[in-house]
């Protein structure tokens, strides 16, 4: 029975032991019902956050952000620590980092809690609305009354809260907080505000940093260049940084490349290369960047961009500028052009270049400028064309920078249009370069004229070619004018050759267009067809005067002969000299076994008393027969198996207007192997009319039919005329 | 002196005894006390003890959990995988829990946790179907109140009505919000016309 007793007994104070101290052993070190911040034991509740009634949240259901969670929070924090929102927002700030019981919550608790709000919703670990059940739930220690007053001595207004088991399962709207495990962490009622269910921290937020770097291959380069853009993340830890995302933009803002979502570790990692080539015609200075942006920068989400890595494209040019003429010579009243183009080759375009075209006038004997590194300046009154400049000239690339039509007017032959282009900067290190002076001559093209009768090409001297088939050509110049007309070398009656005529007119009319029919009405050559073609004849001896003349006595006579003399026929030897007046009447023939230069005017008189007073000169040459350049008149018929040159003692080269510049003016007849008209006279004047006149005029005078070679009148007689009859025949 | 010596044994005796006693009834006391020490350490897990200076850190958030939420482990399986959203495999869960439970008190909860599922997929019919299962193994005033919630979102009053007063009188009295739940719970019936 005593043993009973003390079973009972025993079984008694076991209980007991169990049963005070069920409550002792504390959460978060407290029992239940005891107070989170103040350790003080209540059976009395509210909600944590004051409620209107049942119509009304504590937690509006359109917090659906952990931004929105924290700033109404925080709100509720703000209303101080002795009220029951401050309680409230301290208790679940603190719960929810497991953190100290410091009343109310410091700045760092504050802090951490954050973070870990906003890293749940980054990492979707948090459900805003949703049913749950639960069993424990917390509720609000306000001031106490009656029975409660009892179980909070000493304190009667706690402003604390609480936690408890009801027991049973309850089932409510509640914001949800998982852990990163996927479990419950924290649930808090829509309607009070309590934590209720599983009360637990939430997942601590990792603390990591993200910064982003771009580098680039090469920071100055050139069109057609490839450089590299390397973008790293650099995670300062010391967490990992998950869903790690990132797109590369370039200068535009055009997206590059992207990648994520990763987990970067506290490390530096090349997150993206890519080569990219300068492309061609990129102006100095214009800059190709790119740059790396990221999320997260932070444990609290965020975004970071690094900072550009550029590549800065540099000038390296060096420009060559150049003026084109249409021509190198041109006549008074020509149009003329100058282009005036710019070369870069490379290997960048141009900065900025400004262009200036220089013009000058200069006189004969100029020499143009070469290139030069320096300005240049125009001739007062030069109105210089306009210009793209400035610009920048691309690299490899030739640009015309100006075209400029010149009207040559009445500037003096021999005179030069000279144009320059000087660029300014000339190359990278700038500066002035002036191009070489392009210049143009203004040239004449002297004419022939023969009057009086025709003129043959074609043949020769049996002595010297006994078919007397050469392919003879004649060949001169001719211009058009500006009032339409053509100067040029012409015969007033037909041109005969068995070869080529080429601006050489006929029937008193210069030609320059072959196609025309003006200039060419009685042009017969028998080289074409095109008009009155093959109408010179196959082959054609010139009288044979030296054969005529070869029997005649040799004598010695002064190598200077002076025609005014008496008549008589001489055959001489070696070379002479021929000038002088002839007399009337006075019937002269010179063969001369040698070259015969006439250096002075040749005349006949030109007043007659009767036929028998008419003079007669025939000079056969078997050289040349050399003009020289003072002498303006000839009379007589000058015949020479050679060449007949009007201007012997022209200088060697192009002649200028100061040489030979003396018309000559033949009258009488030249046969010759060739001619060479050197003579410079005319061609040139203030008006088109002036510009017309003739530098060498052959006469077919009329003592040369009333005169002939041999002064005789039967058939054997060598005649100075030399005819053949062409349809219809006359 | 045998007399004495008889009487003196006798005494000793007595004190002996009640010395045993008491330190019987000490032990005792003191295994109760161990018990709950244990049981609570058990609950709150071997994880770390709480102070006042500071909950020790972890990486997940799981420690330091007020653990005296006393779900059964599957329930609080099923919850977490609802808590993601995944009804359908929390309901799977909940299903192959159901099967094998013997428990009536784990079944109940393992109803209510179904119901809340249905809640949150909006299938009132079958939220109110689970909590009717629930009801056939306990009455709560909880669980009358969710009845009464999901007979409403259906549109039928007169039945949230019924649920709702069945549910006042079931509010449990030591529940320190006892009145504020026995308020809404009126409100709602007079919201209804009750």
């Amino acid at each position: 029975m005593k043993l009973a007793l003390l079973m009972v007994a025993m079984a008694a104070t076991f209980l007991v032991g169990y049963a005070k101290t069920a409550d002792a052993w504390p959460v978060y070190g407290r029992g239940q019902f005891y107070g989170y911040f103040k350790n003080i034991r209540d059976f009395w509740g509210d909600s944590v956050w004051h409620t209107n009634g049942p119509a009304e949240n504590a937690v509006p259901t359109t917090i659906t952000s952990a931004d929105q969670f924290i700033t109404f929070t925080l709100d509720k924090l703000s209303h101080g620590v002795g009220t029951q929102d401050g309680i409230g927002a301290s208790f679940i700030i603190q719960t929810m980092i497991g953190s100290a019981r410091d009343y109310p919550p410091t700045a760092a608790q504050i802090a951490d809690w954050e973070a870990r709000v906003r890293y749940a919703d980054a990492q979707g670990l948090i459900t805003w609305n949703q049913m749950v059940s639960y069993q424990l739930n917390s509720y609000y220690q306000g001031p106490c009354s009656g029975y409660n007053c009892d179980q909070k001595p000493g304190d009667a207004n706690p402003n604390d809260d609480a936690f408890y088991d009801i027991g049973t399962t309850n089932v409510a709207s509640a914001i949800v907080f998982r852990n990163s495990g996927g479990g419950v962490a924290y649930m808090i009622r829509h309607l009070c505000a309590n934590p209720i269910g599983t009360i637990s921290p939430l997942t601590p937020s990792p603390t990591y940093n993200l910064t982003g770097t771009s580098t680039v291959s090469d920071t100055t380069v050139i069109p057609g260049q490839t450089i590299t853009f390397t973008h790293r993340l650099t995670n300062s830890g010391p967490d990992n940084a998950p869903n790690v995302r990132y797109t590369v933009y370039d200068q535009s803002g055009a997206a590059k490349a992207s990648g994520g979502p990763f987990t970067l570790g506290a490390t530096t990692n090349t997150v993206n290369t890519n080569n990219f080539k300068i492309p061609a015609g990129s102006l100095p200075g214009t800059k190709f960047c790119q740059y790396v942006h990221f999320t997260p920068q932070n444990q609290l989400g965020g975004s970071g961009d690094s900072a550009q890595a550029c590549a800065t494209v540099i000038a390296d040019f060096d420009l060559t500028p150049t003026v084109t003429p249409s021509t190198g010579s041109a006549q008074q009243n020509d149009s003329i052009s100058f282009t005036y183009t710019v070369y870069n080759p490379g290997p960048t375009p141009s900065t900025l270049t400004t262009c200036k075209i220089v013009g000058n006038n200069h006189t004969s004997g100029y020499t143009p400028l070469p290139q030069q590194d320096a300005d240049r300046n125009s001739d007062p009154g030069y109105t210089p064309p306009s210009t793209i400049c400035p610009t920048n000239f691309l690299e490899g690339t030739t640009t015309t920078v100006a075209t400029e039509t010149v009207d040559v007017g009445n500037a003096a032959p021999g005179s030069r249009i000279c144009r320059s282009l000087v660029l300014n900067p000339k190359d990278q290190n700038g500066g002035f370069r002036a191009s070489a002076e392009a210049c143009v001559v203004i040239a004449k093209t002297p004419y022939v004229h023969f009057q009086g009768n025709d003129v043959w090409a074609g043949g020769g001297f049996a002595a010297v070619n006994p078919a007397c088939n050469a392919s003879s050509k004649i060949t001169t110049s001719a211009h058009a004018l500006k009032d339409g007309s053509v100067a040029g070398g012409g015969v007033e009656y037909a041109a005969y050759a068995l070869s080529k005529i080429t601006n050489f007119g006929s029937a008193g009319r210069a030609i320059i267009n072959p196609a025309a029919p003006t200039g060419k009405m009685l042009t017969f050559s028998n080289v074409t067809s095109a008009n009155l073609g093959f109408y010179g004849a196959p082959q054609h001896c010139i009288n044979d005067y030296v054969a005529t003349y070869s029997g005649t006595p040799v004598t010695g006579q002064p190598t200077t002969i002076d025609v005014n003399q008496g008549t008589g026929t001489y055959q001489i030897n070696g070379a002479h000299t021929f000038h002088g007046d002839v007399p009337n009447g006075s019937q002269q023939i010179w063969l001369v076994n040698g070259d015969v230069t006439i250096d002075g005017d040749i005349k006949y008189s030109d007043s007659y008393n009767s036929v028998g007073d008419m003079p007669s000169l025939v000079i056969i040459a078997m050289g040349n027969v050399f003009v020289k350049d003072n002498v303006k008149q000839m009379d007589g018929l000058f015949i020479t198996r050679g060449t007949f040159n009007t201007c012997s003692n022209a200088p060697s080269g192009n002649l200028s207007i100061n040489d030979c510049n003396n018309q000559l003016v033949v009258n009488g007849s030249v046969i010759a192997g060739s001619l060479t008209l050197l003579r410079t006279y005319g061609a040139d004047g203030n008006d088109d009319s002036v510009r017309k006149n003739p530098a060498e005029i052959f006469n077919f005078s009329p003592e040369m039919y009333l005169k002939s070679a041999l002064n005789g009148s039967n058939p054997s007689t060598l005649r100075t005329v030399d005819e053949k009859d062409l349809p219809p025949r006359y | 002196m045998p007399k004495t010596s008889k009487t003196s044994r006798g005494k000793k005796k007595q004190i002996i005894t009640i010395v045993v006693v008491v330190l019987l009834l000490a032990l005792a006391a003191g295994a109760g006390v161990l018990l709950q020490w244990l049981q609570h350490r058990s609950t709150n897990g071997s994880k770390g003890t709480v102070t006042t200076s500071g909950i020790p850190g972890s990486n997940d958030g799981s420690q330091n959990a007020l653990t005296q939420n006393n779900l059964p482990q599957s329930v609080k399986d099923a919850q977490g995988t609802a808590a993601q959203s995944d009804y359908d495999q929390s309901n799977k869960q909940i299903a192959a829990s159901l099967a094998t439970s013997r428990s009536n008190d784990e079944k109940f909860e393992l109803y209510i946790q179904q119901a809340v599922n249905y809640e949150n997929q909006q299938k009132w019919d079958d939220a109110l179907n689970s909590y009717k299962q629930a009801e056939s193994l306990k009455q709560t005033s909880g669980l009358y109140e969710s009845m009464g919630r999901v007979a409403e979102a259906k549109g039928d009053k007169t039945a949230a009505l019924g649920y709702y007063k069945k549910a006042v009188p079931l509010v449990p009295t030591a529940d320190p919000l006892h009145d504020f739940y026995v308020n809404q719970l009126q409100s709602k019936i007079t919201g209804l016309g009750g």
